[in-house]
Parts: structure tokens; sequence; C-alpha cells
């Protein structure tokens, strides 16, 4: 069965994946996101990028999404409870005409704030011997798209969640 | 050493005081000077042969051998030096070093064994153990005959101990040498190969040896003589190696139809033709050793065939399907292994039913045949047979079940020549192992229409990849001369020839070809993306235009497209070759660094495993010896006090004269007046250093995401930095993140002293992210004038002869770009992440100044 796949099958190389460490700017993360943008197939082939500190521990990881909420200018955040210019928060379409140019005011200041602000910390872990089936359940609970697979006391490599979707639905369609 | 020498008269001479303390001083840092100097060579060496490792370069075995030599006299040097600062204190480090240094002799010395036996021996008693008695073609023969029971021409061998005879009795082993030949200046080859082939046909057989092949050819021509009054037979090369882990296909010569009269005379051809350049080439660049280099010959009935040619059991460019391929041309094999001809090729089904899958069968219009006096001739193919296929349906199952059966006994795809005689016989002629591409998959490659123009949209694939660069076109062999590195080989026919600048090729396209030919077995060798049988290459393509040739898809675009190169990328080049492997089984004594942290009762020479943790060792112990920290420093006395100044750098600085202002026991930069230092602090101080580790997270996961293989620690990240000054000059060795770099620099009134020079080694991320980092340093140092030399992640740039305020802003922006680019490894994922680094320091630092 499909399933029966060890982690240690299926996740890829901590190198593969780009770094940087917790003390650079959003600035440096997105550039560095856009920089594995391939022209062939019109992806950006890096959607996360792992947050270290100088000893090379793994402190996080930064998202497509974190980082555009990290970008955006503080008055369009839902969690901040005052509505703009008396528009309220799920007045969407008059939201968006009305802060076309502060955003990218906006979004370059912030964009120098630190990635450590942004990233999503490391909630989980997988052993490098667990099944995959027990790696989507910790996943999925830690709702989290990417996770650090251990060996031993070090990080060995990290699992997608593509990569175990993958796995784990061959069964659906075999 | 010299300028120092000069500098420290100056510094030194008027402090008159504290002479005789300083004339001890100067002594010791004398030898720190040297240690420290041996510890960069070592550091560039290693870098160097890591970086060669990474399989993008090709190396032969005297580089590996001039490599390790270099290591062991620097490796030395900083021993002698440590003892004499330590004044003995580290007996031991020589013991560690004797221990490490026989390691690596026992790698390097790995002579082949020649066994005694016969100088000839029958086909009848070859078996493919006896590869160093009779080499790797008459080993397959004889295990073919004797032990798969299928049929071979009959024949003997000339074995390698005759060949070991001739050599000793004609002292060739002292004329030939070719330690000393660079196989990329092919000028110098063709020089050296020329020489060694003309002492070889100069050369008497021995009389012994000579009786023995003579006797020989007669019981053999008595056996295949058939009524024929004086049977020929082929003379063929046989290499200790040849057709076993390496194939050599087509590099050594074989001789057709050949009398007993002329046996003597083609044998010496043979034998010379192992120092033909590009087997040179292929010897060396595969990492053999010249006592490698020895021929055994065999002598085979000759077969005037029918028709002939070379299967695989397996196809080579993909293992995923399972067909066996079957190439044939009219007459003699020779055409269709070295492209003269495009042969006809069937693809047989490796299943039961053997289905012929795809058969094609070109025009031939003419065939190689036996001369009826010696030699070969070229010949019509007669009319009625140029368009029909040379086999039968039936004849190709059969030779495929021959194939199966082959490759059952040897246990891996094999790839075989082989003839039919007149009388509808098939002999097996040779058989080695098959080279099957078996790799990760590379990432989807797409044909691209948008944007990009295909210039050639067909060809055969002989090996996938994606190679891009330059045209150049081979018209005559001297053209290879001049190939330049990086080019894309184009040419008329394949040739085996090409083999020699296999290492500076991109992509190989051929207009006529085979698959099964020599030059697509040895493509497939060195993992070059090549496309046989474009047909309009040669008019199409024009030279000196950039192309990228994407060989999974068969297109050749017009320019350079990156992102299919980079998509492309292929596993490394020369990863099995022998030379790789003892390079790597030789850096596993000189590389790994066991000895990590000072404070560890291991950190002693006892445990020194490697070259590495020599240095290592050596350089604490001198840094040690030299900046002794002590709880009341005596600036006088030369002790090292401590800095106190806002960066997050634990700082120590030693006077030589001139360069601090107070006695006190701490000092801040308001103290120093040594002018290069003081211009060194002042960028240091100018630039926002890394914030402190955010606290909700600082220490969550206490695990090691280890890029390096070496374990890391706060005590590796944060250790002092040691400044020797005096007015004019410093040399700054900061330990800063994972990376150790030094700055030195003279800034006075005497332009012709003044000089800066920074050297970097180190990083706490992958190789290839370090190695990007020293290109990002080099390039901004480049664009301060400096002259910059870098090796892997190791780098050293100097800059001389400039007035003191332009060494003082060089200085400045050296700092800036120490703080700039601390840990700053980690980030660079891709080259793109350089080029904008560079771009962001030059923009925030560099224009202000």
């Amino acid at each position: 069965m499909s399933n029966a796949k060890k982690v240690r099958d299926l996740m890829v190389e901590i190198t593969e994946y780009p770094h940087i460490p917790y003390w650079m700017s959003m600035r440096d993360a997105i550039f560095l996101i856009r920089s594995t943008y391939n022209a062939t197939s019109g992806m950006i082939v890096h959607r996360m990028v792992l947050v270290f500190d100088e000893r090379y521990q793994l402190l996080g990881v930064l998202t497509l999404k974190r980082l555009l909420a990290g970008i955006e200018p503080r008055f369009l955040r839902k969690d901040e409870k005052s509505s703009y210019q008396g528009i309220a928060h799920d007045d969407y379409a008059g939201l968006a005409t009305l802060v076309e140019g502060a955003f990218s005011e906006g979004c370059k200041k912030e964009a120098k704030r630190p990635v450590s602000e942004v990233m999503i910390p490391i909630r989980a872990t997988v052993d490098i011997n667990d099944s995959v089936a027990k790696a989507a359940f910790v996943m999925l609970h830690a709702d989290v798209n990417l996770i650090p697979v251990m060996d031993g006391e070090n990080v060995g490599g990290v699992l997608r969640m593509s990569d175990v979707f993958n796995e784990l639905t061959k069964i659906i369609v075999e | 050493m010299r300028r120092l020498l000069k500098i420290f008269r100056r510094e030194i001479a008027p402090q008159k005081p504290v002479l005789d303390n300083g004339q001890v001083f100067k002594e010791r840092y004398l030898y720190f000077k040297q240690l420290l100097n041996e510890n960069n060579a070592v550091l560039e060496i290693m870098a160097d042969m890591e970086d060669k490792l990474a399989g993008e370069y090709i190396f032969d075995m005297n580089y590996v051998r001039s490599s390790c030599n270099k290591l062991v006299d620097s490796v030395q040097n900083i021993i002698v030096n440590l003892d004499k600062l330590s004044k003995g204190k580290y007996p031991n480090l020589y013991f560690a070093f004797a221990k490490i240094n026989s390691k690596i002799e026992a790698v390097l010395i790995n002579k082949t064994d020649i066994p005694v036996t016969d100088f000839t021996i029958p086909f009848e008693s070859a078996t493919k153990e006896m590869v160093n008695s009779v080499g790797g073609k008459n080993a397959n023969l004889g295990e073919i005959k004797n032990k798969v029971g299928l049929p071979v021409p009959d024949g003997f061998c000339i074995s390698a101990y005759a060949f070991k005879k001739f050599i000793e009795y004609n002292e060739l082993k002292d004329k030939i040498v070719l330690k000393s030949v660079d196989i990329v200046d092919i000028e110098g080859l063709n020089q050296i190969s020329r020489e060694a082939q003309n002492l070889i046909m100069k050369s008497q057989i021995p009389s012994d040896v000579e009786t023995s092949m003579l006797n020989a050819f007669s019981e053999l021509s008595r056996k295949i003589s058939r009524g024929v009054s004086s049977p020929t037979v082929s003379v063929r090369s046989s290499a200790i190696y040849e057709d076993a882990e390496f194939t050599f296909a087509g590099q050594y010569k074989t001789v057709l139809n050949v009398n007993t009269d002329n046996l003597i005379e083609q044998y010496k051809k043979v034998i010379a033709s192992l120092f033909t350049p590009r087997a040179i080439f292929y010897y060396k660049s595969k990492g053999f050793d010249e006592e490698d280099m020895v021929m055994a010959v065999g002598v085979v009935e000759m077969i005037d065939s029918k028709a002939s040619g070379v299967m695989y059991s397996h196809d080579p460019t993909d293992a995923e399907k399972n067909n066996i391929i079957i190439n044939a041309v009219w007459g003699l094999g020779k055409y269709a292994v070295d492209g003269t001809v495009s042969p006809n090729i069937y693809v047989v089904s490796r299943d039961e039913s053997k289905t012929i899958l795809e058969k094609t069968t070109p025009v031939q219009k003419v065939m190689l045949k036996c001369n009826s006096e010696e030699g070969t001739v070229e010949v019509d193919v007669p009319e009625e047979k140029r368009a029909t296929s040379c086999l039968t349906d039936d004849q190709i199952k059969f030779l495929a079940d021959y194939a199966l059966a082959l490759e059952k006994h040897y246990d891996r795809p094999q790839d075989i020549e082989w003839a039919l005689d007149e009388n509808n016989n098939f002999l097996i002629l040779q058989t080695r192992s098959l080279r099957i591409l078996k790799e990760k998959p590379v990432k989807n490659i797409q044909t691209i229409t948008k944007n990009h123009k295909i210039l050639i949209d067909k060809g055969q694939i002989a090996c996938k990849g994606v190679g891009a660069g330059k045209v150049f076109i081979i018209n005559k062999e001297e053209d290879l001369e001049k190939f330049p590195e990086g080019a894309v080989l184009v040419a008329k026919h394949t040739s085996p020839q090409f083999v020699t600048v296999m290492n500076k090729t991109s992509a190989i396209v051929i207009d006529v070809g085979s698959l099964t030919g020599h030059m697509a077995t040895l493509a497939r060798e060195y993992k070059i993306p090549t496309l046989l049988n474009t047909e309009v290459a040669m008019k199409t393509l024009k030279a000196d235009t950039e192309v990228t040739v994407d060989a999974f898809n068969g297109n050749i675009y017009e320019g350079r497209i990156d992102e299919l190169v980079e998509a492309g990328k292929r596993e490394n080049h020369f990863k099995d070759t022998t030379v790789f492997k003892v390079l790597r089984e030789l850096l596993k004594n000189i590389v790994p660094l066991n000895l990590i942290y000072p404070e560890d009762e291991k950190f002693s020479p006892d445990y020194c495993e490697t070259f590495h943790d020599i240095t290592r060792f050596s350089h604490e112990a001198a840094m040690r010896e030299m900046f002794k920290i002590v709880d009341n420093p005596d600036i006088n006395k030369r002790e090292a006090v401590k800095l106190e100044v806002k960066i997050p750098l634990e700082i120590y600085v030693i006077d030589l004269g001139g360069g601090i202002k107070s006695d006190s026991k701490k000092i801040t930069p308001d103290h120093i007046l040594s002018i290069p230092m003081n211009a060194l602090l002042k960028g240091m101080m100018a630039i926002e250093w890394p914030g402190p580790p955010p606290i909700n997270v600082k220490g969550f996961l206490s695990v090691i995401a280890d890029t390096t293989m070496q374990p890391r620690s706060e005590k590796l990240l944060w250790k002092p930095s040691f400044a020797i000054i005096s007015r004019e000059y410093m040399n700054f060795n900061i330990m800063l993140g994972y990376h150790i770099q030094t700055i030195e620099a003279y800034a006075g009134d005497n332009i012709n002293d003044n000089y800066a020079r920074f050297l970097f080694k180190g990083g706490g991320a992958s190789l290839d992210r370090r190695t990007r980092r020293t290109r990002l340093i080099k390039e901004i140092l480049e664009m301060m004038d400096f002259s910059v030399k870098r090796t892997g992640d190791v780098l050293d740039a100097r800059i001389t002869k400039y007035n003191k305020s332009t060494i003082l802003k060089k200085l400045d922006i050296l700092a800036r770009m120490t703080a700039y680019t601390k840990q700053l490894d980690m980030t660079l994922f891709n080259d793109a992440m350089v080029d904008w680094y560079v771009k962001e320091f030059v923009d925030k630092y560099y224009k202000e100044n």
C-alpha cells in the first residue's frame, strides 16, 4: 500500500529550499522568492523560505501569504478594529478603490521589517522514520504545508504537503 | 615578508626601551605570519580540491598528486612554525602528521599488478578474471567462448606480461614520461604522443616474445586455414582497463586483415595507439596513472563479414524503455562504429516475443571489405542490396537472443559488436558493459515556442541534457586544437577524436552518426548533451553564434536560454571516474574537521585525524601563543588589551608601537592611533549590524539544521578577534559567524609601502552558498580595484601603491562589507541573489564613498 512509505522516502533536502536569517528584511525574502521564478513554467518554484538563526537553528517558515500580509499597510489589516475613512472592513469594494495608491508606499516601508516578525514559527516536526500517513496527520493538525523532518537531533530535511498529497491520494486514482 | 621586515624595522626601532622585548616579539610575529600564510595556502588548496569534487571541471592524477604535495609541504611548514612559536610545545603534531600522510600515500600508490604469464595465451584459456593478463577485450572474448558458449572467432592473446617485457627491454619507461602532460594543452599532448609512438615503432620486440607470437600465429593459422594458404587476422587492442569499468570506446587501434609477415609491425602499431593524444587524454582524465597504461593485444581470425554491427541489450538513453537496439551495416563493422555510414537500426522488444518495433533502413552506398592481399578496401554496395535490410527478421530475433544471453551472463546491460560471416553464421567480436543513464529525473523540459527561434528540430538523442554555447564547427581534426571553452561542437561526422575536447564542450551536434558509435558512447560517458543525425546543422548553424541545444526534445534554439540550461542541469560529469574516487578517498584524510571547540579536551594533536584538524589546531594554538590574554595586560609588554566598542565583536589589540595612546587596561576607539585601524573601526560602526534574535522564538526548536555536516556552536560564532597594530599598520583577524577573515593594511606617506589585503574563508552554509558569497565579495572588491583570487569559498584580494586617503577609503568599505556579508551565505540560494546583493551594497554603501 502506498501510504506505507516512510517520511524519508519523500522528504527533500533542506538545502533545496531558500534560507534566510531572521534579521533580514521581508524585502530580502521577497526578492529571494521572486528569484526562483521560472519563465518557462511561469511559476515561482519556491513558495516558502526557511528562517534560521545564526547558529543554523531552524526558527520558522515564511510563506507567500505571510509575506503579503506582512507588507500590507497596517490599515488594511482585519484585526485592527478601526475602519478606514468610514469604510468598514467588510466593504471590500470600497476599500480596494480607496487604498490603491497608499498600498505601494506603505508596503515599501513595511518590507523593511525583519522576517522574524512575520514568519510562522516551527510548530511541529516529524521523524524521518514516521509513516507518510502519520506525517499527514501531524501536518493537518498543525495546519502547515511544510514540516521539518528530524533525523535524530538534526533536521534531516523537510516534507511538503504536495508530496504527501501525491503519495496518499495514489490509492484513489490507481 | 621583506616588506613586513621593513615595516617592523621602521615601527619598532624607535621603541628603544622595549627593544629586547620587541626583538623577541618580532621573531615570534614572523613565525606567526608564516604560519598564517601557510594556513591560507592550505585552505586555498583544500577549497580547490573540494571544488573539483563538485564535478564541474576535469582534472587528472597529476593535479591530485601535485595538490597533495603542496598540502603536505604547507602543513609541515605550519607545524614547524608553531613549533618555533611555542618553543616545542606540541611534538605530537609531528606524529599526527606522519599518520595522516601515510594514509594519503597509501591512497595515492595503487599500482596495477601485471601477473607473470606466458607471452601468448589462446582464447581457449582466457576468462574474464584474467583482465590483468590479457586485457579487457580478450578476457571478455575468452569468457564468451568458454563460459557463455556463444561463437567467437578463433584467436590468441599477446599478454600484458609480453608488453611489460617489451617496455623493459627497450627501457621505454624512462623515455616516455607522461606525468607532466597537461591534458588541456592539446598541442603539448600531440607532441608527447608523437614522441612516444615513434619510440615504440623504433623499438625491438624481445626475441623470446617474438618467437612466442610467431608460434602462436602458426598454430592459429593451422586451425583457421580451411584450405586457404595464408589466412589473415585482425590485431586488436586489449588494454587492461578497456571494456571493463571504462569503455575506452574507439580509443585504441585495431588493424584489420593482417598476414603473418606484418604481425610484428602491426603489434607495435596497436601498442603505440596506447599513446595517441585522445587515448592519453582519456586515460588521464579518467584518473589512471601511466603505470596503468598496459596493453595486451588480441590476434583474431579475420572475418570478412557480409554484414556487421553493434547491439545494445538495453536502450542506453532511456532505462525505462525495455528494448534491444541493433545496428547493422553491409560489410565490416568499422563503418557502423565510426559513423561513416548511417546504419540500419532495429528496435526489438526484450520480452519473449522479440517483436521488432522499429526498422530503419537507410540507403548504404559503400561498405568496407577485406582486401585480397591485406588491409581493407571501400567498395560499392551492390545496387540490389543498398536499400534493403542487412538482416532478416529471423536474424534480428536470433541476434537479440544473443544480446540477452550476454546480459544475463554478465548481469548487466551489454554493448556488443557482432559479425555475420559469408555462411550466415553470427560471431560475437566484442562485448562490454553498457552505460545507461540512470539519474534522478530532470524537471520536465518542454519545447519552448514563444519568444525563441528554433533553428533545428530534428535529430537523434545520443545523450540527454541541455547545453548552450557558441557554435564551433569542426571540419578537420586540427580544428580541435582551437576548440574554445564551453562551445557547442558541430560536425558532419562523429569521431572518437572528439573526446579530447569533451571537457570543454557544452553540447555536441552531428549531422551523420550513430547512436551505437564510439563517439556516442564517449558522449554518454562524459555526459555531454548530444544530438546525432541532425542532417542540416553544418549548414544551418553559423560559427560563433550562440545556441542552446535541448537534447531532451531534440531542439536547437537560437541564442542562450538560461532557464532551459538550468532546468536541464545534469549530475556531475566525471563523478564515476577513478580519479574522482581517488580524490574523494584522499579528501577523507584532508578535509573533515573533527577538532571544533578549543575548550574540548579532545582539541589536541592526538585527536587530529585530517590535515584540516592539524591546520585548525595549529591556527588556534598560534593565536593563543601570539595573543596571550592576561588579566592585567601591559601594552608595553605587547600584551593584548580589550577594545570596548559598540559592535558585536570581541576585539583584542596588540600595539607594535604608536598604535594606542593609552596605558589603560581597557581601551575605546578614541585611544586608537593606528590610522588603518581607525578607518576600519569607523566603517564598522557606521553600518547597522544584525539585531538580536526574536525573543518569542529563540531556542524554540533547539535543533541544528545541519547544512554542512559540521556541528555548530555559539562558541564558534563569537570568538575573540585580534588586531596587531602600529600607527600605520594593521593586521586584523576577525572571527565572524562561521567564517574567518583577515584584513591587513599599511597606510603611510610613502605610496610605495601602502597596501590593503583581504583574506576570507568559510561560512556556515552549504558549499554552493559559501561559494556564491565569495563571488559576491569578489565582485565588490573588483569594483574597488582589488585584484582578487578566488577558489571556492576562499578568497585572497589585495591592492597596492595607493595614496593613504584612498587606502583608508577602501578600508572603510571593507569594514562595511564585513558587516554586510556576515552570514549572508545562508541567503544565497541562487546566482540572482548574488547580483541583487552586489547591487544593494553598491547602492547603499559604495556610491556614497
